[in-house]
């Protein structure tokens, strides 16, 4: 089984997820990235499209990402700061 | 008597219906305050995750060069936004920080400041005393929190500094000191002087350059969003404690008069059977 790594998604008023997981895809400006465990750091730019991310348990879940927003990914725990309901 | 017994009722009357209004915005602020700390704890996560993560860029990428983030050589016009409310009724929350921004303007004789006010109150009392140095003021915020301004606020703070209409940027607000007590805050703005974490090298993508232009304007309005939400809830709060001094005092008034009142009713009371005995006797003698 694939070793899990944190998650937590932020907009800028509310928590939209956050915990363990064991693979992101995210869309970044310059195309999709797949995120695993052990990911060596990265700081990307979110454009909109689709970010799916699967729970330990086999979950799958799929947040839409309206406008544009930010992926920090290190030691283990990735951040995604969506700026969407920014105006 | 009967008189001073009548004009202490009325007072009594007007009393107890100051106390009921005071009672009620006691109440109305409290509602206030508390829509504001909703507010607060539910965009705090995001404006340290942000905080922290352009810290760990800024880090990892120490060449970055952002207009911002340059601090200029010779300050010639520093840039004042002083943050107060805009209704009265709050104690000396506004008062505060109006002298506050005045020492700060004082201090700096050297260096000509720029107010921007934020609130009705610190707008009225700029213009009306610091013509010369009083610019854009906002107001019309009635103690909500309404983002869609505050980033049109954030935005203008920007420009000003961008185009070189001041070379420093400051922010004058209310803040939590211990307990319930709240003191003013000066916070620099402009350039931006954000920590700088241990150096991690990252992937950028696409490239640094990209994500700072993007992340630094999203940093400063955070920035801004949480400094005038933080001023809202002192509003809030300042209000509210002062609400209730209002209607302590009210109540401790009204306690006062009904005594009076009633120990002139007594006095009329016994008085009158004074006399009723007295014709009496007078009546059997």
């Amino acid at each position: 089984m694939s070793k899990p790594f944190r998650i937590s998604i932020l907009s800028a008023d509310k928590r939209i997820f956050e915990g363990e997981i064991v693979a992101l895809t995210a869309p970044a400006a310059g195309g999709y990235v797949g995120i695993w465990a052990d990911h060596c750091p990265l700081l990307a730019l979110l454009v909109p499209g689709n970010l799916t991310f699967r729970e330990p348990a086999g979950t799958l879940h799929r947040v839409t990402v309206a406008g544009e927003g930010l992926l920090e990914v290190r030691e283990n725990v990735a951040t995604v700061l969506l700026h969407e309901n920014f105006a | 008597m009967a008189q001073s017994l009548c004009r202490i009722k009325a007072r009594i009357r007007s009393i107890e219906n100051t106390r009921k209004i005071t009672s009620a915005m006691e109440m109305v602020s409290v509602a206030k305050l508390n829509r504001i700390l909703d507010a607060q704890s539910a965009a705090a996560p995001y404006a340290q995750k942000l905080e922290e993560v352009f810290a760990n860029a800024l880090g990892s990428h120490s060449r970055a060069r952002h207009p911002l983030l340059d601090a200029r050589v010779a300050v010639r016009r520093v840039g004042l936004c002083v943050v107060t409310s805009d209704n009265g009724l709050c104690g000396a929350y506004n008062m505060t920080i109006i002298r506050a921004a005045e020492d700060f303007i004082r201090q700096r004789a050297a260096t000509p400041a720029h107010v921007l006010a934020v609130g009705k109150k610190g707008a009225k009392y700029f213009k009306k005393n610091w013509p010369a140095v009083t610019g854009q003021c906002w107001s019309g915020f009635n103690g909500r929190y309404a983002p869609h301004v505050i980033d049109e606020i954030s935005g203008r703070l920007r420009e000003l500094f961008l185009t070189e209409a001041v070379d420093e940027m400051y922010v004058l607000s209310g803040a939590f000191g211990t307990g319930i007590t709240y003191t003013t805050r000066l916070v620099k703005l402009f350039p931006i002087s954000p920590q700088r974490r241990s150096p991690r090298e990252y992937l950028f993508e696409p490239d640094p350059e990209k994500i700072f232009a993007k992340a630094i304007g999203w940093y400063v309005q955070v920035k801004v969003r949480s400094l005038i939400l933080e001023a809202l809830r002192v509003e809030h709060s300042a209000r509210s404690v002062a609400m209730k001094t209002a209607t302590d005092n009210a109540r401790e008034l009204l306690v006062r008069l009904m005594l009076q009142r009633n120990k002139i009713r007594q006095a009329t009371i016994t008085q009158e059977i004074i006399e009723i005995i007295s014709s009496a006797e007078a009546l059997k003698g």
